[in-house]
């Protein structure tokens, strides 16, 4: 007889399936050889070049995007590698034509170590339009060409003396890192960081009633090192850490001449800036599960900051200095201790869907500086009658958290908790302020379509009695309420809908606000509102085209008053912020998947009015405004399974008008040197074209 | 004879039969949920083999979890592959349903605790030690909802593309950073977690060290001090003038001079001063320099605080 194999195979199936359950219980992965596992093996990866065109010059539109008027190259790709011993490497790169280039790479042995190194590059870019006639920009000495000084701008030889300034700096970081696993439990790390900023920022230098733009030079190193241990373990885990991080400014000072005619023969002034200094940081984390219902976990950290550059002088002015006393001390051997320590707990009580957490943190700055008193003096020109003293700040801040989370079914969640922080200030007009939060939360789902969440809070601050400080100033309003040490009750709130309205479209709406309003504040910020709206949708036109939106507006109101006659309030100051923003993006599949096609475009609009009211008639502030629209294009076509030919169009135009800036030229105010730099304005369009390899 | 190897050829299919049916009748035959495979990722590939679509899982074999070389890792020595994170899939390779094994999506019969779980198993400890009491962990995310296991490269993991994942949540972040001012988060060259613990931490926010300010000093290291002449508001807290994801004016300050600083300065003198349009270049109330350019900071330029000896003004 010829037995039909199909029909033994079956019954062997069935007879099978049976056996295999009685066995289940145990797992025995000798037989797990994955052999259809695709491991990684070999080199891999991918390469990019090409070329791109900026067509104009703006510093903005370079800020943070190092793209600058001409071309540049495109250049970028991958590298990967695993093989059979568990080594694997990788390498990364990005706009290396640009300046804002990055590099990365990992290597490693599975199992033992990975040691990673990446390079990162930033520019930042300030001013449009600025110019400036000191000489020595970038240095520590700006010194004036011949014709000043002089008694005001206007009789300034700026027509022939102003150059144009470029304002800004670039940023590199090398950051570096090695993890080790030490056995079954352990991990150790070592990760080290160097920051280098180098060029300029904006500043000034004055003489009490004249003033001048400076060109501060930026010559900034920090290095930061951290070392860690860490134990994974149940129930245990535990890091113990220690980080230590440098700064280091290579130029201590700036010296400028008096572009103003010198009074009381102050032909030089002297910034100091910021000084060298460390601070160092003992950290420990515990994690501990006693059981399913109970989790803690704890945090502490020890630091301490140190500052102790040496002082300048008091002044440049040797008639001045000569009058002046010894100062109290060569520098400031300033110290100030950190102490920052969080405990966490989490229960699950024995109530189905009921969920307790509760933490305590403890934060504190305590400055161990020594006060000590300094003649008064102003900038480089004469002393005041009172020596003024220096104030060490210290600050203590305790906060207690309280929140219970309460399911009561796979569809509806409520949240409540209380939040009570409790701030101490040394040298401070208020010795303690306390705020209590309390809020509730519910989110459902009542549909499965359909999600929803409310949020409601509600904060109280007081504080004990406020004070008049008069340590280093001349006394304030005894009317005013500093916003951040007054009387404050917040309210806030936030609503948000999710629907998936098809398979194919999904959409989104929230809209949150805060209102807080100062009581007490006679003086100072009295109230302040917020309120944003934002929608988003998400649209699957066809398997090959998405379509994806989103805008937000928000607005945003103060409200403070002031007093001229340093008496009862007599003028009010508004500001009101507005800023909207709508983005569009497109996704398409053509030619047979072969060409990707993507759009994005955003428009934003930003509104900012001031209005100050005196009560007698003066001239309005003009609107502060910002306009955005951006649209990038890109496409993507593949010639061959390894490679394709990418091209994009990125076009920006930008216009932003703003009193401070527009029109205001060096010489616009007798008294003050402007760079004259204008609000920025620009139409930008980059093109790029290049071809992406993968190996 | 012939009839007796056809009965017998029958009574064997006959009984292959009966184990199925009764399999299909009474769940019995069928493995129990907590059986493995038995060929391990052998087994779950023999349908999840596709690159791209609904059964992916090559590119699981490009990430750490793939590393056969650390014990630690699911295809380490002894490690139970994809089982380690799916769970024992003996069940599903025989019914194919989604259900008899842990997906890690919203409709596993896995409550989200229980698929977190399964993370937190090897990835409890380190960053991840405070996420039992993280704004995230309340919020019921699935490490899923952040992660993507099964792709070479995790978007989350990435500082170009992390905030994409982010702001598909924080919208009111995501319209920040399209302001005039802001940190390059838009351009993809700062990440969210540079600054926030996305697994939980004890600073307001997440952030990744205790405090704010300390959070600011791991990039602005050059403010941190401590400086002789210290303004109170920048030691204690660098939010009190700045807003640290975008605003519609320069260096990130939530108002501008001359009204930001007059909110606490009120001295008799200048600083009390109301600054009007007629203050502006061509207007009638002089007082011009205290309003353009850098307004207060065109004489108190040192707003971050002084160590020059003469500073104590913020001028020096």
């Amino acid at each position: 007889m010829r037995t039909p194999k199909p029909l033994l195979i079956f019954s062997a199936l069935g007879a099978l399936a049976t056996a295999s359950a009685s066995l289940a219980a145990a797992v025995d992965t000798s037989a797990w050889k994955c052999s259809a596992c695709p491991f990684e093996k070999g080199p891999s990866g991918t390469v990019e070049v090409g070329l791109g065109n900026v067509s104009d010059e703006s510093a903005k539109f370079t800020d943070m995007s190092g793209l600058e008027k001409g071309s540049y190259l495109v250049l970028g790709g991958s590298a990967r590698l695993r093989d059979e011993s568990g080594f694997f490497g990788s390498l990364s790169a990005s706009e290396l034509g640009l300046d804002t280039r990055s590099l990365s790479g990992q290597l490693g042995q599975e199992g033992l170590f990975t040691a990673r190194l990446s390079y990162d590059k930033l520019p930042r870019r300030f001013a449009d339009g600025a110019a400036t006639p000191y000489l020595g920009n970038g240095g520590n000495l700006l010194t004036l060409p011949a014709g000043y000084p002089r008694d005001t701008t206007g009789l300034m030889p700026l027509a022939t003396t102003l150059q144009p300034l470029q304002l800004g700096y670039d940023r590199s970081r090398v950051d570096g890192g090695l993890r080790w696993i030490g056995g079954e439990h352990w991990t150790y790390r070592v990760n080290a960081r160097r920051d280098e900023r180098n060029g300029t920022r904006p500043g000034a230098g004055a003489f009490f009633a004249t003033t001048a733009q400076l060109a501060v030079p930026l010559d900034h190193v920090t290095n930061q090192i951290e070392v860690s241990a860490s134990y994974v373990g149940q129930p245990l885990q535990a890091t113990l850490s220690y980080q230590l991080s440098n700064f280091r400014n290579g130029q201590a000072a700036l010296s400028f001449a008096n572009p103003f005619t010198p009074v009381a023969g102050a032909s030089q002034g002297q910034l100091a800036l910021a000084p060298d200094n460390e601070f160092h940081q003992l950290a420990a984390s515990v994690g501990y599960d006693l059981n399913a219902m109970f989790r803690a976990s704890a945090d502490i950290a020890v630091g301490r900051m140190t500052q102790n550059a040496a002082y300048l002088p008091l002044t440049l002015t040797p008639g001045l200095a000569a009058s002046l006393p010894a100062l109290p001390a060569s520098s400031l051997d300033g110290r100030a201790d950190t102490f920052n320590a969080a405990l966490r707990v989490t229960i699950v009580p024995p109530i189905e869907g009921l969920r307790l957490n509760a933490s305590y943190t403890r934060d504190v700055r305590d400055s161990d500086n020594v006060a000590q008193s300094f003649p008064a003096v102003s900038t480089d020109m004469f002393v005041g009658l009172r020596p003024v003293t220096n104030t060490p700040l210290s600050f203590f801040q305790d906060r207690l958290k309280f929140v219970a989370d309460y399911r009561a079914s796979s569809r509806l969640k409520a949240s409540a908790g209380i939040e009570y922080d409790s701030r101490e200030r040394s040298y401070s007009e208020v010795v303690t302020t306390r705020e209590t939060t309390v809020w509730g939360r519910i989110a459902g789902q009542p549909r499965d379509d359909l999600s929803m969440s409310l949020k409601l809070s509600r904060s109280n601050r007081g504080h004990s009695d406020y004070g008049v400080s008069t340590w280093t100033d001349d006394p304030q309003n005894p009317l005013l309420r500093k916003f951040n040490l007054a009387k404050r009750d917040r309210q806030a709130g936030a609503a948000r809908v999710d629907w998936t309205a098809t398979e194919k479209l999904s959409l989104g709406v929230g809209i949150e606000g805060t209102q807080d309003d100062y009581s007490e504040s006679v003086i100072g910020l009295t109230d302040g509102r917020s309120l944003s709206l934002n929608v988003d949708a998400a649209y699957a036109v066809t398997d090959k085209t998405q379509l994806r939106a989103f805008a937000q507006a928000e607005t945003m109101h103060t409200r403070q008053v002031g007093s001229q006659l340093f008496a009862s309030p007599d003028w009010t100051g508004r500001i009101r912020d507005r800023f909207s923003v709508v983005g569009v993006g497109v996704k398409h599949l053509a030619m047979g998947d072969k060409l990707e096609l993507g759009a994005d475009l955003t428009v934003s609009r930003a509104r900012s009015v001031t209005l100050v009211d005196t009560g007698t008639a003066t001239d309005p502030f003009p609107d502060t405004t910002t306009s955005m629209d951006r649209l990038k294009v890109t496409a993507t076509y593949q010639l061959k399974d390894n490679l394709s030919l990418v091209g994009s169009l990125w076009h920006e135009r930008y216009d932003a008008a703003d009193w401070r800036l527009d029109g205001v030229r060096p010489d616009t105010v007798p008294y003050l040197l402007a760079f004259g730099q204008q609000a920025p304005q620009y139409r930008v369009n980059v093109v790029q074209f290049s071809v992406r390899y993968r190996y | 004879m012939k009839i007796t190897r056809h009965l017998l050829l029958v009574l064997l299919l006959l009984t292959g039969l009966s184990w199925q049916l009764t399999a299909s009748a009474q769940g019995k035959p069928l493995p129990s949920a907590t059986a493995y495979s038995e060929e391990g990722a052998d087994t779950c590939l023999g349908c999840h083999d596709e690159d791209e679509g609904k059964y992916k899982a090559k590119a699981l074999f490009k990430t750490k979890h793939a590393h056969r070389g650390n014990s630690r890792a699911p295809f380490g020595a002894g490690g139970l592959q994809c089982e380690a994170c799916h769970g024992p899939g003996a069940l599903h390779a025989r019914n194919k349903k989604g259900a008899a094994i842990n997906s890690f999506k919203a409709d596993s019969k896995y409550t989200l605790e229980e698929r977190n779980q399964v993370c937190l198993t090897c990835h409890q400890g380190t960053t991840r030690t405070a996420w039992h009491a993280s704004a995230h962990e309340r919020a019921n995310l699935a490490c899923t909802d952040c992660h993507q296991v099964h792709q070479e490269n995790d978007r989350v993991l990435a500082k170009s593309t992390e905030s994409e994942v982010c702001q598909s949540c924080h919208k009111q972040q995501k319209a920040d950073f399209q302001k005039a001012s802001a940190h390059p988060v838009r351009q993809g060259k700062m990440a969210c977690s540079d600054c926030h613990a996305p697994h939980g931490s004890s600073a307001p926010a997440m952030l990744v060290k205790p405090t704010l300010n300390q959070t600011c000093y791991s990039c602005h290291a050059d403010k941190r001090g401590p400086l002789l002449w210290e303004h109170a508001p920048v030691a204690e807290d660098c939010a009190s003038c700045h807003t640290p994801h975008g605003s519609v004016r320069a260096a990130l300050l939530t108002k501008s001079p001359p009204l930001l600083c007059q909110q606490c300065h009120t001295t008799a003198g200048h600083p009390s001063v109301a600054r009007t349009g007629s203050s502006l270049p061509g207007g009638n109330a002089g007082g011009t320099g205290f309003l353009i350019a850098g307004s207060c900071t065109n004489c108190h330029t040192q707003v971050h605080g002084s160590n020059h000896p003469a500073g104590s003004k913020l001028m020096r």
